[in-house]
């Protein structure tokens, strides 16, 4: 009962050959992209900002542009009547370090009212949030994607006049971790619907391929900007 | 969401809101036209306070932020580009007021009209008026309306996470490519339909392919060289767009063939109870006994010797299922399961276990026979992936009885427990996985029910579809009578996998993971146990033995694909002392 080694008959050597080239070639078709390919939503983009500093009040402000982000795609997505998230998460570092020296965040949620045929925009940010009401695309454009005077730090945790840099991301209707379990269990096993189970043979590949493209935001961008030390203004001298 | 008819309260007042807050509503509403028709004046910047490089100053009735310092200028309503169409809208459409100071049956409700005017937002709600489905050539509306829990007259909440569920819902069920939620008019004010947008893909899928070398024996039980074998699984997931799944399975190896179509209806006549069905045919053969095998095909010629003691067989019948959801992560099925048998195996025959020679049971009735079970299933299922999870659970129990009284020849009762857990380790994103499984078989099941070792080491290629490739005994670590048992009636498994990410992406391929796996199984006909093979002593007679993995894991477009080595390893003569496995 003992192996004494391989041996193939020629049949078997031909099936072993036709079934090593099907492997092979599966392998090739499927071989890994270069990292950058994969990962081309998650691609850092330099993007240009304005940092000052009030000297009056010791309060860092951060104005940013990201109007690209709103593509032809989520233009026509905005008046569909559900809500759209746009949320800018960013950090302030000094130029060349790791460490973040403060963070800052604004949320924009946009919502057509079918009826009212308005765009409702309310911006979160830190301390405050504010409404307001829009007809265009063209308006809400502008009060979610143009960001500006964003509280983003203050004297006692960013030092002045050092070269600083703002580096975030920009995500598109971001879900929560809870509600992303949830959704990837519901996908798994819809409750009421009898999708096979993930360990049965007639499990859909494609829900498998579906739970992969589940991210944590329907689009989302990472951005950097060049170093810069913020401009000093007195808002006191010029309220 | 709110479910049901809206109530009345929800008709008279819709806004939800008190009187006193109402008419504060209508002073900011009023307030903020004013602002607005003010700020859609077109102004020069200069005109408006813009600093180089800032915002236009706000309107002035808006307070600063908490944290801001009272020259906040964050929040530019109107700007340069921003004016010329601002001011080109009707007015009427910026009218909210409107809505506040008469109020419309149904329920839009703009919470707070004028900037910063310090309402506590409403929920955005209308009365569901009826849900329309678009782009859907194949599958039918009502198969789509199954995954919506949103029906004519429910109270509709934009903000409600159940859209967006309902939206991955539809999606996860691999029948479209994309899905849009929408929302437009409906014939009143304050009602709308809820309009789905779907783009039907492919459903033709691919569930499992596999590929492997094995040693198998000719009919009549000499051994032969490497032979490969191969199986395929293939589903239409939305047959005829009823959302129905039909998938067939075929497995191949020399002289053998198992066949296999199965449906599944995840909604039975529009209820929420799942049903099955499957229908098998296998014409295959199984490999006894240990060594020294002697064997009579026939009465009237003499014994001869050979490597082994075939079984061939036909398998054919079907089973059908009913099954129901408990919970999101909890399911539950009962299959009743009919097969005609037919078996041929040599007249008798006998073989060395330990240093005995013993006859070999084969564990079926020669000719034909008929198998009828029936079999419940409870399953949790709270992992986070089906092919790479990084924690949750999955466990199933199972009990399968045979039914004398629907005609069954074999009369068999059966339990399983197995259970796998994962958690992710505090370290760059590592997993553990847990393993355990424990069964036990009473009666005489025949021996395809009963547990192979094969089933249980990495190193013997698994039973694909029932059949069974190949000949050889289980490899022997621990120098136990383990080499000495091919089914078992009872079985136990304990193992333990750890996995490395390697790389992780978002196109062709969206995860490889290199994975090592080790464990310790043991398989056990009752004879095993009451009378251990002679030869063995001590703890030799507990046929246990170790069971190990390593290779890689790959999660594609195309399916999950695991490239291990046990396969191969197994090939690798290692034997520990025994009467079979020393020879």
């Amino acid at each position: 009962m003992v192996n004494r080694g391989l041996a193939l008959a020629p049949g078997a050597r031909l099936g072993l050959s036709a079934l090593l080239g099907l492997a092979i070639a599966l392998l090739c078709m499927l071989s890994p992209r270069p990292a950058h390919a994969q990962e081309a939503s998650e691609e850092v983009v330099t993007r240009e900002a304005h940092l000052e500093w009030d000297a009056d009040t010791g309060l860092l402000y951060l104005d940013l542009l990201f109007r690209d982000i709103v593509d032809a795609n989520l233009q026509s997505k905005l008046s569909r009547g559900l809500p759209t998230t746009i949320v800018m998460t960013a950090a302030v570092y000094r130029a060349g370090a790791s460490k973040p020296l403060s963070t800052t965040a604004q949320t924009c949620k946009v919502t057509w009212h079918v009826w009212e045929e308005a765009y409702l925009v309310e911006v979160m940010r830190p301390g405050s949030t504010r409404q307001s009401w829009t007809t265009t695309t063209e308006g809400v454009i502008r009060r979610c994607t143009e960001v500006r005077h964003l509280l983003a730090g203050d004297a006692t945790q960013v030092p002045t006049s050092v070269p600083l840099v703002a580096a975030g991301r920009i995500q598109v209707n971001p879900v929560s971790p809870e509600v992303l379990l949830k959704i990837k269990r519901w996908v798994m096993r819809p409750s009421a619907t009898g999708t096979a189970a993930p360990g049965d043979a007639l499990f859909s590949t494609f829900t498998g391929l579906f739970l992969q493209r589940i991210g944590d935001a329907e689009r989302q961008q990472k951005f950097t900007t060049a170093a810069q030390i913020p401009v000093t203004i007195y808002s006191k001298a010029n309220p | 969401m709110q479910r049901g008819r809206p109530s009345s309260l929800n008709r008279s007042a819709p806004c939800y809101v008190s009187s006193r807050v109402r008419r504060a509503f209508a002073r900011v509403t009023l307030a903020a036209l004013a602002a607005f028709r003010v700020l859609s004046e077109p102004l020069p910047a200069h005109a408006q306070g813009e600093a180089p490089g800032r915002a236009p100053v706000d309107a002035p009735q808006q307070a600063p932020a908490v944290d801001a310092p009272a020259t906040d200028t964050w929040g530019a309503d109107v700007d340069a580009g921003q004016t010329a169409t601002a001011s080109a809208a009707p007015p009427a459409k910026t009218l909210p007021v409107a809505e506040t100071t008469a109020p419309a049956q149904g329920c839009p409700c703009p919470s707070e009209p004028g900037p910063r005017a310090g309402l506590v937002p409403q929920a955005v709600r209308y009365t569901l008026e009826g849900v329309e489905v678009r782009g859907n050539t194949r599958t039918r509306a009502q198969v789509v309306l199954r995954y919506v829990p949103f029906k004519r007259g429910d109270v509709f909440d934009v903000d409600d996470s159940e859209v967006e569920l309902s939206r991955y819902r539809l999606l996860g069920t691999g029948f479209f490519r994309d899905v849009q939620f929408s929302l437009r008019k409906g014939s009143t004010r304050g009602f709308v339909v809820l309009v789905i947008d779907v783009v039907e893909r492919n459903t033709i899928v691919i569930n499992d392919v596999r590929m492997g070398i094995s040693a198998d024996a000719d009919t009549h039980g000499n051994k032969r060289p490497l032979t490969a074998y191969a199986g395929i699984d293939v589903a239409e997931t939305n047959l005829l767009g009823t959302g129905i799944t039909l998938g067939s399975a075929m497995a191949v190896a020399d002289e053998q063939l198992a066949l296999r179509v199965r449906f599944l209806d995840p909604a039975f006549l529009g209820s929420s109870w799942m049903t099955s069905g499957m229908l098998l045919y296998n014409d295959a053969r199984d490999f006894f006994g240990n060594a020294h095998v002697l064997k009579e095909e026939d009465p009237t010629i003499d014994a001869s010797s050979s490597q082994s003691a075939v079984v061939n067989y036909k398998r054919f019948g079907g089973a059908l299922g009913v099954g129901r959801d408990l919970s999101i992560s909890t399911q539950i099925w009962l299959n009743y399961r009919l097969e005609t048998l037919d078996a041929s195996y040599p007249f008798q025959a006998s073989h060395l276990r330990g240093f005995a020679t013993e006859p070999i049971d084969f564990d079926i009735i020669r000719g034909r026979s008929l198998l009828s079970t029936l079999r419940a299933t409870l399953e949790h299922d709270t992992r986070d992936h089906p092919f790479l999870p990084t924690r949750g659970w999955h466990a199933t129990v199972m009990t399968e009885v045979g039914l004398l009284p629907l005609g069954s020849d074999y009369d068999y009762q059966r339990a399983e427990v197995s259970a796998s857990r994962w958690w992710r380790l505090p370290w760059n994103e590592h997993v553990f996985r847990l393993e355990m499984f424990a069964g036990a078989i009473s009666g005489n099941a025949p021996f395809f029910e009963q547990y192979y070792v094969g089933d249980f080491s990495d190193f013997l290629p698994s039973r694909i579809l029932g059949v069974n490739f190949d000949r050889r005994p289980p490899l022997n670590f621990l120098g136990t009578d383990i080499v000495e048992v091919r089914y078992g009636k009872y079985a136990v498994k304990l193992a333990g996998e750890y996995r490395v990410p390697l790389f992780r992406g978002h196109r062709s391929i969206y995860g490889i993971d290199f994975f090592a796996s080790m464990g310790i199984y043991g398989v056990a006909g009752t004879r095993d146990i009451t009378n251990p093979p002679v030869g063995y002593s001590g703890l030799a007679r507990v046929p246990i033995d170790l069971t190990g993995n390593f290779g890689f894991r790959m999660d594609t477009i195309a399916g999950g694909f695991v490239f291990a080595f046990s396969n191969v390893l197994g090939f690798i003569p290692v034997r520990g002392k025994g009467p079979a496995g020393g020879e």
